[in-house]
């Protein structure tokens, strides 16, 4: 995958995992997004999608916390169920030393489990 | 044979001069109303002349500034009119739309669907442009669909046509800084974002945002962009506040000028706080400009405002005459008789103006609303200034009260030249469902504002069309087409009230 420039340049990264509740995990991400913002001042953030909705109507569950939003830079990126593709995500996010966290529903748990595998911290919704 | 790659284009409702008064345009908004729907487009929004490739001559002010990022970067793009897409089928690979009203979920379409229960004309336009041949032609071929412009936020609730269409990536916000480099991605096969908010850290800067290399629509010149009013809710305000040089401004008529367009729509949010201190207005940037202005255009070149705030107009003529001496000296004379802006009244309560726009009044407090609404009127009604004023129905707080207070508001605006239309504060899944919201939502004591701006609308249009507007003989056409509905609407008033409670009864 390759970034945008300056939207995805100095920017954090968020992994939302999310078959039913979307809602409830994009509400506390973004939570979650305000707070590292006002620890680390960064304002742009990539929102990568795990879910077992299709390309765009996850967005449903999303529209919520994307139409308040008038702080942060957003990207939003699908991922889908493909856990390889996620794999390979998180691993490049990691060697860039980027900021990585993960929301995610309580039920995924081999979303959770790929994450922390991979020391990243993740919010269980 | 084409030669774009990326191809920025839109329906006819914005790729359309609207017959050169921008007024027109607003007819867009609606749906046909007593007249054939063919009749309604056509003073809404007739065909652009396009020169031999299917460019238009003039085209809208935020797709000219994409298109000159892109130029500047090297691309091979262009702003295309909508009947000569085919003309790019075999070379485009991205193609762009940018909109003010994709799905008329924006004021006031929305007021209109609403209160006829039609779909809108830019809806249906934006969804037959959609669904034409040549753009699921272009959709199989591959070419990458980007959806961008301040309607941007409504793909949001069309996720269903979104999929559809193949839309790839819808993008929001201030795009100069980042629209290349996506532009490229696309281009190049990456895969892209199904979405992009631009936030306000990644808004241009004056260096970064570029000259127009094309016309603009009427020509639209935009002057600043941002608002230091500060209102909570709206990301405008978050942005940072930019004041374009007069020489960019200059550059841009000129633009407009070689064009064949001898006019400018000066755009703002807020036309008087060019150059200003804050939220109070300063006259010299703002003579310095209409100075400019009205020596590029010359005596016979139309100038008009996009919008002003009834505090600055209030502010500007009470502190420093500045409202009369721009009218005086720079804008009005034996051919400009006139200059056209928008307002927002929004309520005639200070209790409800207090609760959803305590900045507006600045620098009154907003105890003083309705009397700084009504001085300003008087003030712009004196310089021959003519606003098409908003006001907002049904906010969730709304009391009773609260809409006595604007009818007596209304009482009050009467003897001063504008057009008034009330806007339903809507939730989007009263749209979604297509359901007639106002049949549901309408009470007792909105059906008299309703009736008032109806009443002061038809009024005055009748007095500034026969005394102002469209005075051109090539105009006569549309003249007649907009008196034939105004016949329409005054025929409406008078049985407008007793339908309206006859509906809310059932």
């Amino acid at each position: 995958m390759k970034n945008l420039r300056v939207l995805e340049e100095g920017n954090s990264y968020v992994i939302l995992g999310f078959n039913g509740k979307g809602s409830d995990v994009a509400l506390t991400a973004y939570n979650k997004l305000a707070k590292m913002s006002a620890e680390t001042r960064c304002r742009r953030f990539t929102l990568f999608i795990v879910t077992n909705k299709p390309s765009p109507y996850y967005i449903e569950d999303l529209r919520y916390v994307l139409q308040n939003n008038i702080a942060f830079t957003l990207v939003l990126r699908y991922i889908g169920l493909d856990m390889d593709k996620l794999s390979k995500i998180i691993d490049e996010i990691k060697g860039s030393g980027k900021p990585l966290i993960g929301v995610v529903e309580s039920e995924m748990e081999e979303v959770s489990r790929l994450l922390e595998e991979r020391q990243v911290q993740v919010i269980r919704v | 044979m084409g030669k774009y790659e990326v191809v920025l284009t839109v329906d006819r409702s914005m790729m359309s001069n609207h017959h050169g008064k921008e007024f027109l345009g607003f007819m867009a908004t609606g749906p046909a109303m007593g007249i054939p729907e063919k009749l309604w487009q056509w003073l809404a929004a007739p065909k652009i002349k396009v020169d031999s490739e299917g460019r238009p001559v003039q085209a809208p002010y935020g797709m000219r500034k994409v298109e000159a990022v892109l130029i500047d970067a090297g691309f091979k793009a262009a702003i295309i009119d909508p009947d000569h897409l085919h003309k790019h089928l075999d070379t485009m690979k991205v193609m762009m739309v940018g909109h003010h009203d994709y799905f008329a979920y924006g004021p006031p379409s929305s007021e209109f669907w609403s209160m006829t229960g039609k779909e809108p004309l830019n809806r249906k336009l934006f969804i037959k442009f959609m669904n034409s041949p040549v753009v699921r032609k272009a959709k199989e071929k591959g070419v990458k669909f980007i959806m961008g412009g301040p309607a941007a936020w409504q793909w949001l609730w069309e996720l269903e046509l979104w999929r559809k269409w193949g839309v790839d990536t819808v993008i929001e916000g201030e795009v100069e800084r980042v629209i290349v480099d996506l532009v490229q991605k696309a281009l190049d096969g990456e895969e892209l974002p199904d979405y992009v908010y631009v936030g306000p850290g990644d808004s241009p800067s004056i260096e970064e945002i570029p000259v127009i290399k094309g016309a603009s629509v009427n020509g639209l010149v935009e002057i600043m962009r941002g608002c230091p009013r500060g209102c909570k809710f709206c990301s405008v305000t978050l942005r940072p506040l930019r004041f374009i040089p007069l020489e960019k401004i200059r550059e841009e008529i000129r633009v407009n000028k070689k064009a064949g367009i001898n006019g400018v729509i000066l755009h703002s949010e807020d036309v008087l706080l060019y150059g200003a201190d804050g939220i109070r207005p300063r006259p010299e940037p703002l003579l310095k400009l209409h100075k400019m202005v009205a020596e590029e255009v010359g005596p016979k070149g139309d100038i008009a405002w996009a919008h002003a705030s009834l505090a600055a107009i209030r502010y500007a003529e009470e502190r420093y005459g500045l409202v009369s001496k721009l009218m005086q000296e720079h804008i009005l004379n034996e051919h400009r008789n006139l200059l056209g802006l928008e307002v927002g009244i929004e309520t005639g309560s200070p209790r409800l103006a207090k609760i959803i726009m305590p900045a507006k009044s600045l620098p009154y407090k907003p105890e003083e609303w309705p009397d700084v609404v009504e001085d300003a009127f008087r003030i712009m009604h004196e310089n021959h200034m003519i606003p098409a004023a908003t006001l907002i129905l049904g906010l969730p707080e709304e009391e009773p009260e609260d809409v006595v207070k604007t009818v007596e508001l209304l009482d009050r605006l009467k003897p001063y030249r504008s057009v008034i239309v009330p806007m339903f504060f809507v939730p989007m899944g009263a749209l979604k469902k297509n359901t007639w919201f106002m049949r549901e939502h309408l009470k007792p004591e909105h059906i008299d504002v309703l009736v008032k701006c109806l009443d002061h609308s038809i009024y005055w249009a009748e007095d500034i069309i026969n005394r102002f507007y469209l005075k051109e003989p090539y105009l006569a056409p549309v003249r007649i087409g907009i008196k034939l509905f105004l016949r329409f609407a005054k025929r409406g008033l008078k049985t407008l009230k007793p339908t309206l409670e006859a509906m809310i009864k059932k």
